[in-house]
């Protein structure tokens, strides 16, 4: 088991009152999964994702990222865990003043990665996304697949353990939304738990993985082969 | 780790020429701080010169008639050294005091020139007597002067040395406390200068460092340019008033020996140039880091 929530809640304070996003949330993830996290605009995907990455705290219940308690975790360890997890940002996070491939070296030199590797890592990636062609484009260059795809490759890059995408077919026709798809398969295959979070329907009725289904930060189902049902 | 440091090094460095203004601001307030220590430092040698050079200043000189046999005045000098109160006479010969005369005023071109025009020695020899306790001035005065070898006295000086070391003590212990608060005050305006502007960077790199975090980059090395930035001000700043003074000492050292003779502040800086450079860039680092330690702890909590 890779990923453990037990009664995880959320709840944000907002100016018009306390928002309950995560709602008594409880599941088991194991290692080498293709989990689905579905459910409508604010129903807690993000949220939820944001837990196991560590950005957001619960307020109540326990998440173990391998056994350890992701909730007290010092912060100095906090950067440990967030190597094992690759993850794609709803809003693709990528920075607007570096090229394509600088945003990927960015990150690797940041992690302390030796000259060398970072050079074949990066162009590696870049290659299994499709993207080796917009090395030098800025992100304001490129259009909104090849961002997603840009994102996808910045968080394979590392060799996460764990993959969590937000949305990244958010507004990708059905053309790109596929490419996307086929990648995380790929990803998926070589042994990486991948945890999606869409609200789209296309997606998962093909992918025949299992299904988290939440509604107004509460579990409304989870199937083993599941359909997009809300 | 080498890898590491090479980077944030890298990342310092480029941070601080993205506000190149804000930069030169800050290293000018480090020099100015870092030259006052220094300053300080040196002043403290001037001061510890001017209070020997009192110090060793004859308390009672008896000169004697021209024509005095030496014979005559070291049989004197032996009589006076039984004396109790005495810590140490010196025999000073007629030519002894010429060539200390001549010495002390060699870069006076009026007054070795006046000295020529006399033709003949104008000194005279004279027993330079030192007592262990300034109190007992009077009492070997009198006895001197109720002495056998009386008639061949010409006259007594006294030194009131002591008013005068209490009053250079006390203009040097104004000039210090003057000097240690404008110190300290620069040392705030500089880690002000300095904060500010590694606050500034903070805020451009917020996108950056919110990434670093996301992607698992350690709290130190996202902290770490932020602090090298500080401390490359703080080096930089150092390195430019060892500079200064350097220059400064070693053409103009010479001609201040001119105002003092016999305190030589270039050789002093010199000789202690390993205390010297530590001082300087010990001062630069240490605010360098406060100023980035400080803006780390408020802008980059984890
Ligand atoms: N930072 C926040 N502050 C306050 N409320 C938030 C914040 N983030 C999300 N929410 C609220 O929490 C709920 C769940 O949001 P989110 O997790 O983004 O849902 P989803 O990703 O499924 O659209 C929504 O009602 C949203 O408005
Ligand atoms: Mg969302």
């Amino acid at each position: 088991m890779i990923i453990s929530f037990k009664g995880v809640t959320k709840i944000y304070n907002s100016l018009s009152g306390p928002i309950k996003a995560i709602d008594n949330v409880s599941f088991d993830i194991e290692r080498g999964e293709f989990v689905s996290l579905v459910g409508r605009s604010g129903a807690g995907k993000t949220t939820l994702l944001k837990i196991i990455l560590g950005q957001e705290k619960p307020n109540l219940g326990d998440v173990f990222f391998n056994g350890e308690d992701v909730r007290t975790i010092k912060s100095s360890h906090l950067p440990l865990l967030r190597r094992r997890i690759g993850a794609v940002f709803q809003d693709y996070k990528l920075l607007q003043t570096k090229t394509a491939l600088e945003n990927i070296v960015f990150v690797l030199q940041a992690l302390g990665i030796g000259d060398d590797q970072i050079e074949k890592d990066a162009a590696e990636v870049l290659n299994i996304v499709e993207l080796s062609h917009r090395n030098n484009n800025f992100p304001a260059e490129l259009s909104g697949g090849e961002k997603q795809r840009l994102a996808l490759a910045r968080a394979l890059v590392s060799r996460p353990e764990v993959l969590l995408a937000d949305e990244p077919t958010g507004n990708l026709d059905p053309y790109h939304t596929q490419d996307i798809i086929r990648l995380l398969q790929k990803v998926h295959q070589i042994g990486t738990t991948v945890i999606l979070a869409t609200h789209n329907r296309e997606i998962i009725n093909n992918l025949n993985q299992r299904v988290i289904t939440l509604e107004e930060g509460r579990i409304i189902r989870d199937e083993k082969e599941g359909k997009f049902i809300i | 780790m080498t890898t590491s440091l090479k980077r944030a090094f890298h990342w310092g460095w480029l941070n601080l020429k993205r506000q190149v203004g804000m930069a030169i601001a800050t290293v000018f307030v480090l020099v100015l701080t870092i030259s006052l220590i220094t300053f300080l430092f040196l002043f403290q040698e001037t001061t510890r010169f001017l209070t020997t050079e009192l110090q060793e200043r004859v308390d009672i000189a008896v000169y004697f008639k021209d024509g005095t046999p030496e014979t005559e005045i070291l049989d004197i000098k032996n009589s006076i050294t039984k004396m109790p109160e005495i810590k140490k006479v010196d025999f000073v010969s007629k030519e002894d005091a010429y060539l200390k005369f001549s010495e002390r005023h060699k870069g006076n071109k009026a007054i070795t020139e006046s000295l020529e025009e006399i033709g003949t020695n104008p000194f005279l020899a004279s027993l330079n007597i030192q007592t262990f306790d300034a109190s007992s001035y009077s009492r070997v005065a009198s006895s001197i002067q109720r002495s056998a070898f009386y008639n061949l006295v010409e006259k007594i000086d006294f030194l009131q040395r002591k008013p005068v070391i209490e009053r250079l003590n006390s203009i040097v212990l104004s000039i210090n406390t003057i000097v240690i608060i404008t110190i300290m005050a620069l040392s705030a305006v500089a880690v002000g200068l300095a904060f500010n502007q590694i606050r500034n960077t903070i805020y451009s790199s917020k996108e950056e460092i919110e990434i670093m975090r996301l992607v698992g980059v350690s709290n130190w090395f996202i902290r770490g340019p932020f602090l090298i930035q500080g401390i490359i001000s703080g080096g930089l700043a150092a390195f430019i008033t060892v500079a200064m003074f350097g220059v400064t000492l070693y053409f103009m050292g010479p001609k201040l020996n001119v105002l003092l003779p016999g305190l030589n502040i270039h050789q002093f800086f010199f000789n202690n140039i390993a205390l010297v450079l530590l001082i300087q860039f010990g001062a630069g680092f240490l605010l360098g880091s406060i100023s980035s330690l400080i803006s780390i702890r408020s802008y980059l909590k984890v």
